[in-house]
């Protein structure tokens, strides 16, 4: 009998329902420092995890040491009595939502290969800027999940992912600057070239380094400062809802951002690394679209979540890993793009900032909105065209705020880094630089 | 499908065995290791989750020809085929200039000694502790919502290297936090949050009634605070975010992974270096006992010490890994950690610490017309010479006096003229553990940060001007 069907029978009787989540992985990568290769590893990951539901709460259990499965069923069974709710139902059936997650071409890639393009790539860099030392890391993994519970459902499926970074620093008594290119997606999809042509562009703009006065600016957010919108991807969450931990949870049906706002989370993205074809609940994938036109739809909600408030599981039940069990979480959330390419966006500001890379943005409150970030890397755009670099900056702002009254365009250039999305440009962020 | 992972008692021999696969290598290094975690989580009224789980696995990383590979896994299955790997892996980099030192042999087996194992409490027990807690959070005056949460691991790590080296390395913790939220005026959530915990008792877990009231009245303060205004101003900081400032100000820069092959660091961070007033010393080390950082070997084999980053405002040390030292001509200083056995060790800090000054604490805030009194880490992060960090909480300093509160208190700096500002530094020190650090894709790493209060002059604060 396999692990699986073997942990399902002995649960069998003992509790309501039983659900296993199983994965493989492998993944192998190669990193640089100093503009050298400094290491090539490879990694496998094998586990799983059990629920069960006894008397409708949940008892959890998942390892590594898949070996005894005695041990496995009764540690789940033995905390069933002191769990968390569980107010969905398991389905009794998995429907894939038919796309293709597993790249070919990603899960074959050969380390040969990796150290050849990693190896061009600093080169094409450093001829940009010979001053500067790179590192970086290219990595690719392929992973098998399998989820089945004690109705009878199943699902296996197959992803790729690809990804890793390039990262340029130039050390001077003084000024030391420091920016990196970075993002995620299933497969292989030109990600070498346009880091390095990316990096080397921005390494050339960072040269002139010019004064900035504190003030309100006319600001460019490029999609790797994602990380200050966390606050949007809680208050969409229909776990923060009934935990009255979002400022949205009564405002389904109004408007609570600007009208050319729309936010998705896409499931059946086979682009980036998020989208599978079933949960980690073997709810079917969908695109949901949470904002259209400013205007709230829905949250997105794993099966107890969507059971709680009444609606449809938005199929995005996801554990993070292992050890974890499920709960609402993004598989691509999306902002729609615009129309502009960067330069584009850049033209059109006669006095204003792009803001490239922050730090410390984990150090914001987490509901309010409200944030106060260093600037690591920041350019001045005058009359449409990029000035220089300026240092030693915070940006402050709140992000409900940006997004409701001071957006003013929506790149079409979209990055994964979390968060799927092109450049936005806002009125009047504040700047203070001391 | 099944795979298993043993941690048996013929393990030592199986490493053994593996090990002598790895004839051409200069070194072999193979960390077994044991991790067993039980999480609790009061979300609002209710149990949001009761997550236990077991993480166990293995590692091998070869030096051969001046190069690394590394390969991690579950099963610890065919050892030897794994240290082939790691040596192919190696050789695929091709030849290298890493070298390192030698290591005298160690045998040791370290256990925490464990006064009350959370691993022997029941489940049910804690849950109801947690509730009460987090009942006195939700049924006090102002408060929306509440989150209250109890977590331990416990792991046991095994090495052996090639070297003739082998150590177990036990390791516990058990950690409380209280969170509690309440609405401004425009309905908009603000948190304050505080935490105990333990490296070796259960018992930390009881007698926090208090501090759960603390909490809730701390969060309705900082909602109804007004936001800071962003500017330069005079910052006193405390001990607990003391720590995570010189974490994050200083200690990433001390670690040599990132200067021993960059010649332009080196001219920057030469030792000698004046980097602050007289009084202004910094240390790190493993051997300071019950912190995060705390163990006696590092994931090299090599014993933890203290080191003396800053001695009297003048730059005298920096962390290593064997690489590195070697690479600058340095000792070793047992700062090479994993995570866990998922990836290879890097140079790390571990307990982290601004050590006592001279001053008097209420010498500190007397002359300040105008400052901020930040207390309590919020995060942290680093970017080479800037740095920034959040305080948990904030209030101004009117003439000398602790006045009203502000929210939002965020720090920005650049390394080199923030140390230069610190003119004070008190004559107390208190060791935080609760945060972890991550570098690269390492996180969170147990670490230990730890510091008396520190004035420091036209400090960089965030916000609307």
């Amino acid at each position: 009998m396999s692990f699986i069907d073997s942990i399902l029978d002995k649960a069998k009787g003992k509790c309501e329902a039983a659900e296993v989540f199983h994965i493989k992985s492998e993944n192998t990568s190669c990193a640089w420092s100093s503009d050298k290769l400094k290491l090539v590893g490879a990694k496998e990951t094998s586990g799983a995890a059990l629920r069960v539901i006894k008397d409708g709460k949940v008892g959890f259990f998942a390892t590594n040491k898949t070996d005894d499965t005695d041990f496995i069923v009764n540690t789940a069974l033995e905390l069933a009595p002191y769990g968390s709710e569980f107010a969905g139902e398991l389905p009794s059936e998995y429907k894939s939502a038919g796309g293709d997650y597993f790249d070919e071409k990603t899960a074959s890639l050969g380390t040969e290969k990796m150290i050849a393009d990693g190896n061009k790539m600093i080169a094409a860099v450093k001829e940009k800027r010979s001053d500067a030392l790179f590192e970086a890391k290219i990595s690719r993994s392929t992973m098998e999940s399998t989820i089945a519970n004690s109705y009878g459902a199943r699902a296996s499926y197959r992803k790729t992912s690809f990804g890793g970074h390039l990262f340029g620093s130039v050390t001077r008594e003084g000024d030391v600057l420091g920016i990196y290119e970075y993002d995620q997606s299933s497969h292989i999809n030109g990600q070498i070239d346009r880091w390095a042509s990316e990096l080397g562009r921005k390494l050339v703009d960072a040269e002139k380094i010019v004064s900035l006065k504190s003030g309100n600016y006319k600001t460019i957010l490029m999609p790797k400062v994602c990380e200050i919108l966390g606050p949007i991807r809680s208050a969409l969450n229909a776990r923060a809802v009934l935990k009255d931990l979002s400022p949205f949870a009564d405002k389904v049906g109004e408007k609570i951002f600007d009208e050319r706002i729309t936010l998705f989370d896409d499931g059946l993205n086979t682009e980036t690394p998020g989208g599978q074809p079933v949960d980690d609940e073997g709810v079917t994938a969908q695109k949901t679209t949470l904002i259209e036109n400013g205007v709230l739809k829905v949250f997105i909600n794993d099966l107890h979540s969507a059971s709680k408030l009444g609606v449809e599981p938005t199929g995005n039940g996801m554990r993070g890993g292992l050890s974890a069990t499920p709960r609402a979480g993004y598989t691509t959330l999306t902002l729609a793009p615009g129309t502009k390419t960067l330069s584009e966006l850049i033209a059109e500001i006669d006095h204003g900032v792009i803001i490239d890379q922050v730090m410390g943005a984990h150090q914001a409150s987490p509901f309010s909105g409200d944030f106060s970030v260093n600037v690591d890397c920041g350019f001045v755009i005058e009359d449409g065209k990029i000035v220089g670099r300026f240092k030693d900056g915070m940006l402050s702002g709140n992000v409900f705020k940006m997004f409701s009254d001071q957006l003013l365009d929506t790149g079409s250039e979209q990055r994964y880094m979390g968060f799927y999305m092109a450049p936005v440009v806002f009125d009047g962020l504040t700047v203070s630089t001391g | 499908m099944a795979e298993t992972v043993t941690t048996g008692s013929d393990l030592q021999e199986r490493m053994q065995d593996a090990i002598k696969a790895g004839a051409d290598a200069q070194e072999i290094e193979i960390r077994i290791e044991d991790n067993e975690n039980t999480t609790i989580a009061y979300l609002k009224d209710d149990l949001e989750s009761l997550d236990r789980g077991v993480n166990a696995g293995g590692c091998v990383r070869a030096l051969v020809d001046g190069s690394w590979g590394f390969t991690s896994f579950n099963s610890l299955h065919n050892l030897q085929d794994r240290v082939h790997d790691a040596i192919k892996m190696a050789k695929a980099v091709g030849p290298g200039k890493a070298v390192i030192p030698d290591q005298a042999p160690i045998q040791d087996s370290v256990s925490v000694d464990l006064k009350n194992d959370p691993r022997d409490i029941p489940v049910s027990e804690t849950i109801k502790l947690i509730e009460s807690y987090n009942r006195i959070m939700s049924e006090s005056e102002g408060i929306v919502t509440t989150s209250s949460s109890y977590r331990h691991f416990h792991y046991k790590r095994y090495f052996m290297n090639k070297s003739g080296t082998y150590i177990e390395q036990e390791k516990m913790r058990a950690t409380v936090v209280l969170l509690a939220m309440a609405l401004d005026a425009n309905g908009m959530r603000h948190d304050a949050f505080d935490y105990a915990y333990s490296l070796e008792d259960y018992d930390i877990v009881f007698g926090h009634d208090n501090l759960a009231k603390d909490v809730a009245r701390r969060a309705v303060e900082i909602a109804n605070a007004p936001k800071i205004k962003g500017g330069s101003y005079t910052v006193i900081v405390d001990p607990r975010l003391s720590g995570t400032f010189i974490h994050e100000a200083f200690g990433h820069l001390s670690e040599a992974d990132f200067v021993y092959e960059n010649p332009d660091w080196q001219n920057i961070l030469t030792m000698g270096r004046k980097l602050g007033q007289d009084f202004l010393n910094v240390t790190d080390g493993g051997t300071i006992p019950s912190e995060g950082g705390t163990m006696n070997y590092d994931d090299e084999g090599t014993p933890t010490r203290v080191t003396k980053l800053i001695t009297d405002g003048v730059l005298t040390g920096r962390l290593h890994s064997r690489e590195t030292a070697k690479a600058l001509g340095e000792e070793v200083t047992g700062n090479a950690r994993a995570v866990s056995y998922r990836f290879p060790p890097i140079v790390r800090m571990t307990n982290t610490s601004i050590e006592p000054g001279p001053h008097k604490l209420e010498d500190m805030f007397k002359d300040v017309e105008y400052g901020i009194y930040a207390v309590g880490a919020h995060g942290g992060q680093t970017a080479l010479e800037a740095f920034t960090f959040g305080a948990a909480e904030g209030f101004e300093i009117v003439n000398g006096e602790i006045g009203k509160r502000l929210r939002n208190v965020s720090i920005s700096g650049n390394l080199f003229s923030t140390l230069e500002n610190i003119d004070m530094v008190s004559d107390d020190r208190m060791y935080e553990s609760v945060g972890g650090c991550g570098k690269g894709e390492q996180a969170p790493l147990p670490v230990g940060t730890g510091g008396p209060h520190i004035r420091i002059q036209n400090c960089i604060v965030g916000g609307e001007s």
